[in-house]
């Protein structure tokens, strides 16, 4: 009995315990809400020297050792990925000579590839001293946090001459701006980000639009005429319009042109030519960015 | 104070988890939020109060190392830890169904309520469209996450509790 009277005591204190713990306070959720909400408004009143933006900066700094270790310690495991994924390509195959012969050709098609891209980084660097451009090239050391998030942190900062606004390209074209600039890193926009626009123009037609990201991905031509629309495998070239991103820059491709008869802009679907995704070093145009410097959604 | 600790440590290792590793588990592009599952799984072990605290807490750090606006994370973590605590209190589930449940109908608020906060502010124009291809994927990648993560979880952020398996956790 007394064992009994023992374990139901310690039943009802742990129902105590449980009904105190799951007893609510609206005064402090009140209170937390509104500390939220000023928060919010903080952020949009101060500047960008602001403290809600200075430990932003602050934050972004002292994570990037923990950004470029998680890439280091991931890397092996991406690497094993592929490796199981290449075995089981070459398992199913079975027949040694024609496995051999297909690593040959996938070697010949990655020196191939290896050629191309020795070529497009040569007419990068071409591209940035016929426009007289100073450029710094950085390594991808982190990636986005939050899924709407189209962002990359990168190893070069202000210590290196990058300031906010500062367009970003890579060897298959134009890649985002800089929005945020530590000593030692910078954030990118990535173009894909939905809150991205470019001015670009068509390179055939020469009509001019705007090229915003998405969160689902594919980037989207804006604001094109339908007698001016462009078709599958046109160029599309930053307009230099707005002043944010040089010339001549390739943007990427037209994959899809869809149009309805009630629609007044062609729905036009963009692939970049960087796999931004998966994109490992960057080059960022320095001194010819923003005239004001100031990073903004685009142009 | 005893309980603080923990608790902000747990937050602490999810923030630069999140920093960290967060990116690279990321599928077809929805990256799970660590920071959340930490609050939601403090919000089921304290209570509202815990949640709501931490909600604040681990929102406004997941704010600050994302490239948005600094706020609506700790006001929509605040709501949500603090509800998940009060659904925690007041649910009838048992085993793995309370903490798994808790889990998706949390995230899925909190990706709903992020996305009204967004339009509110003028940031987005894309609700509807979100939903499908953002919303309702990060609950369902939270929720599996929770399975895997949350017996671990709370045991640490519980200690008070014997806890043996997973059925006595909830």
């Amino acid at each position: 009995m007394t064992g009994a009277g023992e374990e139901e005591a310690a039943q009802v204190k742990r129902l105590e315990i449980d009904t105190r713990r799951g007893a609510g306070r609206p005064v402090l959720l009140v209170s937390l809400v509104v500390a939220a909400l000023v928060v919010t408004t903080l952020w949009y009143r101060e500047g960008d020297r602001g403290p809600l933006h200075g430990l932003r900066v602050g934050i972004v700094a002292a994570s990037q050792p923990f950004a470029v270790a998680g890439t280091f310690v991931t890397t092996p495991m991406r690497s094993i990925g592929s490796w199981l994924a290449g075995l089981g390509t070459n398992r199913s195959d079975y027949e040694v000579l024609k496995a051999q012969n297909l690593a040959l050709k996938q070697q010949l098609a990655t020196l191939e590839e290896a050629k191309l891209e020795n070529a497009r980084i040569q007419a990068l660097v071409d591209f940035a001293k016929t426009q007289n451009l100073k450029t710094i090239g950085g390594r991808v050391v982190g990636r986005a946090t939050d899924s709407r998030d189209r962002s990359i942190l990168i190893d070069c900062g202000s210590s290196s001459g990058v300031q906010n606004g500062d367009p970003v390209i890579a060897a298959g074209g134009l890649v985002g701006q800089v929005i945020e600039v530590t000593p030692w890193n910078a954030r990118v926009r990535l173009i894909t980000d939905a809150d991205s626009g470019v001015s670009v123009l068509v390179q055939r037609t020469r009509s001019v639009g705007i090229v915003r990201g998405s969160i689902q991905g594919p980037l989207q031509l804006e604001f094109v005429d339908k007698s001016a629309a462009p078709i599958r495998g046109d160029v599309l070239l930053t307009s230099g319009l707005g002043g944010v991103y040089p010339k001549d820059i390739v943007v990427g491709e037209v994959t899809d042109v869809a149009s309805q008869q009630q629609d007044l802009f062609p729905t036009i679907t963009v692939a970049s030519r960087v796999d931004i995704d998966h994109i490992e070093e960057v080059l960022v145009i320095v001194g010819a960015g923003s005239a004001s410097g100031q990073p903004g959604g685009g142009e | 104070m005893n309980k603080a600790f923990p608790a902000g440590i747990a937050l602490l290792v999810a923030a630069i988890l999140q920093v960290s590793l967060a990116p690279h588990l990321a599928v077809f592009g929805v990256v799970p939020n660590l920071i959340f599952l930490v609050v939601v799984t403090l919000a089921l072990a304290e209570g509202p109060v815990a949640g709501g605290v931490s909600g604040f807490i681990g929102g406004l750090l997941f704010d600050l190392i994302g490239t948005s606006v600094v706020g609506p994370y700790a006001l929509v973590f605040t709501l949500v830890g603090y509800a998940a605590g009060m659904l925690s209190a007041n649910m009838f589930a048992e085993g793995w169904l309370l903490p798994v449940s808790v889990v998706a109908i949390a995230s899925l608020t909190a990706e709903l309520s992020y996305g009204v906060v967004l339009v509110v502010l003028g940031m987005s124009t894309t609700f509807w469209r979100d939903i499908i291809t953002v919303m309702i994927p990060s609950a369902l990648y939270h929720t599996v996450l929770a399975v895997l993560a949350y017996p671990w979880l709370a045991r640490i952020l519980r200690p008070d509790r014997q806890m043996r398996s997973f059925r006595r956790l909830a």
